[in-house]
């Protein structure tokens, strides 16, 4: 049994070194800050909740990760996500400094990640976890519950989606 | 590290680098507040203190159980030598062997063969003999075979004598012993051919490979709601023949793609009902005179996998639905199929929190009948009802006993303070509920 105090001392570098990547995969899931918000604090509640029956058979990152995506995935089954007015577009992040160039190139990069955001659901959360979080193909099927093959078409078709909605045409 | 999946980086600006390069990029300004984190913080270090003074408790057990430790694992050895092998010190053959494993592997959590027997024995003493007419909870195949109606929202399946056990005079039966929900369950015996563990409430389960299960308790939510397919659940008409190939396919499709080798019959599938589609609240849960009036007339099928032991791993919810609404969805794995004939059906495995040994009994007739005789309750049971109460994570069986109605629940991840599988009125399970989604 761990001493709370010790235990506390992990968990705060856990919240430190992981709640933004919660809070991102949340944000992007769930396309709210209210969720994300919620779902990081539930998140790390859990973690503490159960840090002692980590059993070290994935990555410490995976495993919160992992858990971070269930709740959203309970959040959007739920009819909470229906009283939360969610948004497809990022916040903007401009400057008055920035150069012609810079704008362009920041506008192009806003429409990638605004078009990220109107995935449907499931290829919106592969993307996360495959682009965002680098988790591999094995366990983002563990978090998600789903075979590999699946992992990998489902990134397939969302990478399709994406290349459609950039004025691209779709590979096939 | 993320490997390269993509084809074609010659062709396509979109490659593996700008995606994630553009993704880090655009979430570098979403950021924890300082103030949620402080808020979080406070609230695991509230956690960890508040653990810390639940284990002082266990402690105690522990220290004691450390010290008896030699003794009581030479006793235990020694009583499972002498009931794993009953011909081992008496010599005798071992042929009471098979049906101890026959009827463990029926999963019937109460009472072995023998049990059974010796039940009925004393219960034609008694005269006595208990039809039950078991509504919502036919398997479609056996309906077809008794020539049935199907059509309709619920199924009457044939009447058999329940063999089930009785109380002396009478009188209500001591409850089980409660389980304390917030502590895992009895430890199960490891199985290396299980490939789902059970998870119980409260417990994490956290494994690698096709094993991953991770649960725990759930935040109370304001309203209790069904799974919600991305398509409308079709009313009970779905024991066409056709039933028989989704089945299958939903089935192996499963086995092959998790790449488990789970058992499955089609005629241990149940009806599931759902709650009403706005989803039921506590002003809702006070008003209802009858469970009827929380149920929408929508329902979905679960077929039940199971593992090498015998024990439900994986409950397949199972719908028809209109072509035309297939897509979407929230990001639940869901299979689709679609029959030559032009029947569609949906599937999506609810596995990710069941507790195999709850999820034998909610699938088991007799487990729920023996519920609800051991309040008391020895009348014919009219109505049997499994309903999903939220998520498909969370089950209440709704059973009718001389016009009274009774609420056994099942819970896989919401923690209300209620004992699975225990049977109570049905005017008290809605005040619980009501009180805690309030």
């Amino acid at each position: 049994m761990v001493a709370p105090s010790e235990k506390m001392s992990e968990i705060t570098k856990l919240v430190e070194q992981y709640g933004n990547d919660v809070y991102r995969t949340a944000f992007v899931i769930l396309k709210s800050k209210e969720l994300a918000e919620d779902v990081y604090q539930e998140t790390f509640l859990k973690v503490t909740k159960y840090y002692e029956s980590f059993r070290k058979e994935s990555s410490i990152k995976t495993w919160i990760i992992g858990i971070a995506v269930n709740i959203c995935r309970d959040y959007m089954r739920s009819s909470w996500k229906k009283r939360v007015i969610v948004s497809d577009e990022f916040p903007t992040l401009a400057s008055d400094s920035d150069t012609e160039a810079l704008i362009e190139k920041r506008n192009e990069k806003r429409e990638l990640i605004n078009a990220i955001m109107k995935l449907p659901d499931k290829y919106r959360e592969i993307i996360q976890l495959f682009y965002y979080q680098e988790l591999d193909v094995k366990d983002i099927g563990e978090i998600l519950k789903i075979p590999g093959g699946t992992v990998k078409s489902r990134l397939f078709k969302a990478r399709n989606l994406l290349h459609e909605m950039m004025g691209g045409e779709a590979h096939g | 590290m993320a490997e390269s999946l993509n084809r074609d980086k010659d062709k396509s600006n979109l490659n593996d680098d700008i995606l994630k390069l553009t993704l880090k990029e655009g979430l570098e300004q979403i950021k924890a507040s300082e103030v949620l984190i402080e808020k979080t913080l406070k609230l695991c270090e509230e956690e960890c203190y508040q653990t810390k003074e639940n284990s002082k408790r266990k402690i105690r057990f522990y220290q004691v159980a450390y010290r008896l430790g030699a003794p009581l694992a030479a006793c235990i050895l020694i009583f499972i030598l002498i009931t794993g092998n009953p011909g081992l010190f008496s010599g005798q053959n071992t042929s009471k062997a098979p049906m101890q494993n026959a009827s463990m592997r029926s999963g019937a959590a109460y009472g072995t063969a023998e049990n059974d027997a010796t039940l009925d024995k004393a219960l034609e003493g008694n005269g006595a003999n208990y039809d039950m007419a078991i509504q919502s909870s036919v398997a479609p195949d056996e309906s077809m075979d008794n020539g049935e109606s199907v059509s309709g929202e619920n199924y009457a399946m044939s009447s058999e004598p329940f063999s089930g056990s009785q109380n002396k005079a009478g009188e209500p039966e001591a409850p089980p012993a409660d389980r304390d929900q917030s502590m895992p369950a009895a430890t199960p015996v490891p199985d290396p051919n299980q490939e789902v563990l059970p998870a119980t409430p409260g417990a994490p389960q956290a494994v690698s490979g096709s094993d991953l299960t991770i649960s725990f308790s759930e935040a109370i939510p304001p309203k209790l709601m069904s799974l919600q397919f991305s398509t409308q659940i079709n009313k009970g008409n779905a024991s066409e023949e056709k039933t028989t190939n989704a089945f299958k396919y939903f089935a192996e499709s499963y086995n092959t793609g998790m790449q488990t080798k789970y058992a499955y019959d089609i005629n241990e599938s149940v009806k599931i009902n759902t709650l009403l589609d706005s989803g039921v609240t506590s002003k809702a849960l006070l008003s209802a005179k009858s469970y009827h009036d929380l149920l929408s007339d929508k329902n979905y099928w679960g077929l039940p996998l199971r593992n090498a032991s015998g024990h439900v791993a994986v409950l397949l919810a199972v719908t028809e639905s209109e072509k035309d609404k297939l897509a979407g969805g929230s990001g639940n794995p869901v299979t689709a199929f679609t029959e030559n004939g032009g029947s569609n059906w949906l599937s999506i495995p609810l596995a990710f929190s069941i507790n195999a040994y709850d999820a034998d009994k909610l699938i088991d007739a007799d487990s729920i009948v023996e519920s609800v005789r051991q309040i008391g309750e020895n009348g014919a049971i009219k109505e049997i009802a499994i309903t999903d109460i939220y998520n498909g994570s969370n089950f209440m069986v709704f059973a009718v006993v001389n016009g009274k109605e009774y609420a056994i629940p099942f819970l896989f991840t919401l923690d209300v303070g209620v004992v699975n599988g225990k049977a109570y009125a049905f005017s008290e399970m809605v005040k619980v509920f009501a009180a805690v989604i309030e």
